[in-house]
């Protein structure tokens, strides 16, 4: 049985000019278990609408979203998100803000809440920046925190929301292959949003390309590239070709070229994808 | 820097100084009438010597702020996180609000003390009602103005409605919160001593009006010194507070 299984998903969202504006039409998709899923797409194409659902955050206007065979109906502990904006209590330091990713489900006394952080803290490679805060940290560093935050809360499912969109490129390059050790030694199921095709390629087992107006589903593509991976697999034909592909199948996505809906009288939800 | 902030002080200073230099001259020479407008030098004695003289109407006028400042933030943070969240609610008691904000309180006084009969009760309340409209305000504010990534955080990681409000929404608020604080407090005191002038066995509101039927200017002007010293020691308290949180703001 599939982790997560999206059937016939629909979701509109009222535009302030009056125009119901199809955010997604039809989407249907599976994730395996320990399954690395990156969906991929340009602005606007409901990718994270898309994730934001299968939170719980949000709620589809037609179809189903199971996860573990049971509806979603609201966030759960199964399911931890990494967020694109890093989204620290700035009056925590980066224990105490790992520690919040555990303490709310009440599963454990407050110093095994610590000592758990702990481990993920140490896991991300902030080992000697605990005692920091949010403001004293790097954004590579703070999107570190974000990530042990939602590895703390014993998921099953890791939703990450174009975690790397805000930093720069060297440091956005070397977060994916950071990325991609832990998930080696941890082994979670993954749906990662990016808008980066080269990012898709290196992250996942299989990649999932979105068009816009209206968000669909365009196709579908297995990597099978060698893990563990690192920096050399860039030098792999396939991984070439693998963009190239991709890149192909947006540019069909967005019709003439364009981004055929104009930004501006998108709603605030749609356009943060 | 240090050459301007020390010209800054010296001017303050001047500014303090002069006009009571002036009164002490004015006095001296005999236009001020010694018992209306005693000269400064005997108010400020009197002021040294007053908390020996009066301290369980120190000790009363702390009291009643304390309680009047633990009253008036609690319930003005819980009632602008409402207020905040719910916008039928706040539609419904912004007015009222608004009318407590212009209202001069002294006019609530009997009220109060119908309800309450004469004793702490009535300054601290009139203390709380003077005050808590900024703390609703600037927490209703503060809460408006935390972004939607913080709420988020807290529901993924299964936050209970409480647990949202205390672990998340308040302390985000808090710089917000202070600034309101700040204000609050120095209306609140100035809610306790009227309080105290009409309707409490004790004070330094007691006091100003019991001394000025006796015609003891001097210890009038002294208990007037140190309310205002109580005042400036809460908003230096507060605003270095609010700036330590402002910290987290700007980063």
């Amino acid at each position: 049985m599939a982790r997560i299984s999206v059937r016939h998903v629909s979701m509109a969202f009222q535009a302030h000019t009056a125009a119901r504006h199809l955010v997604l039409s039809d989407v249907t998709l599976q994730v395996e278990d320990g399954e690395f899923l990156t969906i991929v797409g340009p602005s606007g194409c409901g990718k994270t609408t898309l994730l934001n659902l299968i939170a719980g955050l949000l709620r589809q206007d037609q179809g189903a979203i199971d996860v573990d065979g049971r509806p979603v109906t609201g966030p759960g502990p199964a399911r931890a998100v990494v967020f694109q904006e890093a989204a620290l209590l700035p009056w925590r330091t980066v224990l105490r803000n790992v520690e919040l990713g555990l303490e709310m489900q009440h599963k454990y006394a407050r110093p095994e809440v610590a000592e758990r952080a702990r481990h993920f803290v140490l896991l991300v490679g902030l080992g000697d920046f605990a005692g920091h805060y949010p403001h004293q940290l790097s954004g590579g560093m703070r999107q570190r925190v974000n990530l042990a935050r939602a590895l703390v809360a014993e998921p099953d499912v890791l939703l990450m929301d174009e975690p790397f969109a805000s930093l720069d490129a060297y440091t956005r390059e070397a977060m994916g292959y950071e990325l991609l050790r832990i998930w080696q030694a941890t082994r979670k199921t993954v749906v990662f949003v990016t808008h980066s095709a080269d990012e898709a390629i290196l992250l996942s087992d299989r990649i999932i390309a979105m068009g816009t107006a209206p968000g669909r589903i365009l196709e579908e593509l297995k990597v099978e590239l060698p893990r563990p991976r690192s920096l050399e697999i860039r030098a792999l034909p396939r991984f070439t070709e693998l963009g190239l592909e991709i890149r192909a199948l947006l540019a069909r996505g967005m019709g003439s070229g364009l981004a055929p809906d104009g930004a501006e009288d998108q709603p605030k939800a749609a356009r943060t994808c | 820097m240090a050459k301007l902030i020390r010209t800054v002080i010296l001017l303050r200073l001047t500014g303090l100084v002069a006009p009571l230099a002036l009164w002490q001259f004015l006095s001296w020479i005999g236009i001020l009438h010694p018992v209306f407008a005693p000269p400064p030098t005997k108010v400020l004695i009197r002021a040294l010597l007053l908390p020996g003289e009066a301290a369980s109407h120190f000790a009363i006028t702390l009291g009643e702020i304390a309680v009047a400042l633990i009253l008036g933030s609690v319930g003005g943070v819980a009632i602008g996180v409402v207020l905040a969240q719910a916008s039928r609610i706040d539609s419904v008691l912004g007015p009222v609000i608004w009318f407590v904000y212009a209202a001069p309180v002294v006019a609530f006084t009997t009220f109060f003390v119908v309800f309450l009969g004469v004793g702490p009760a009535v300054p601290v309340s009139l203390g709380v009602l003077s005050g808590i409209v900024f703390v609703i305000a600037s927490t209703r504010d503060g809460v408006r103005q935390i972004g939607d990534e913080l709420i988020k955080v807290g529901r993924v990681f299964g936050a209970s409605r409480s647990e949202l409000a205390l672990r998340i929404i308040v302390p985000a608020a808090i710089p917000m919160i202070m600034a309101g604080m700040r204000v609050g407090v120095g209306r609140m005191l100035v809610g306790v001593i009227v309080g105290e002038f009409f309707a409490s066995g004790g004070g330094l509101g007691f006091l100003i009006i019991k001394y000025g039927y006796e015609l003891d200017m001097e210890r009038v002007y002294a208990a007037v010194v140190w309310i205002v010293l109580v005042s400036l020691a809460l908003n230096g308290v507060f605003g270095r507070v609010e700036r330590i949180f402002d910290a987290w703001r700007t980063h």
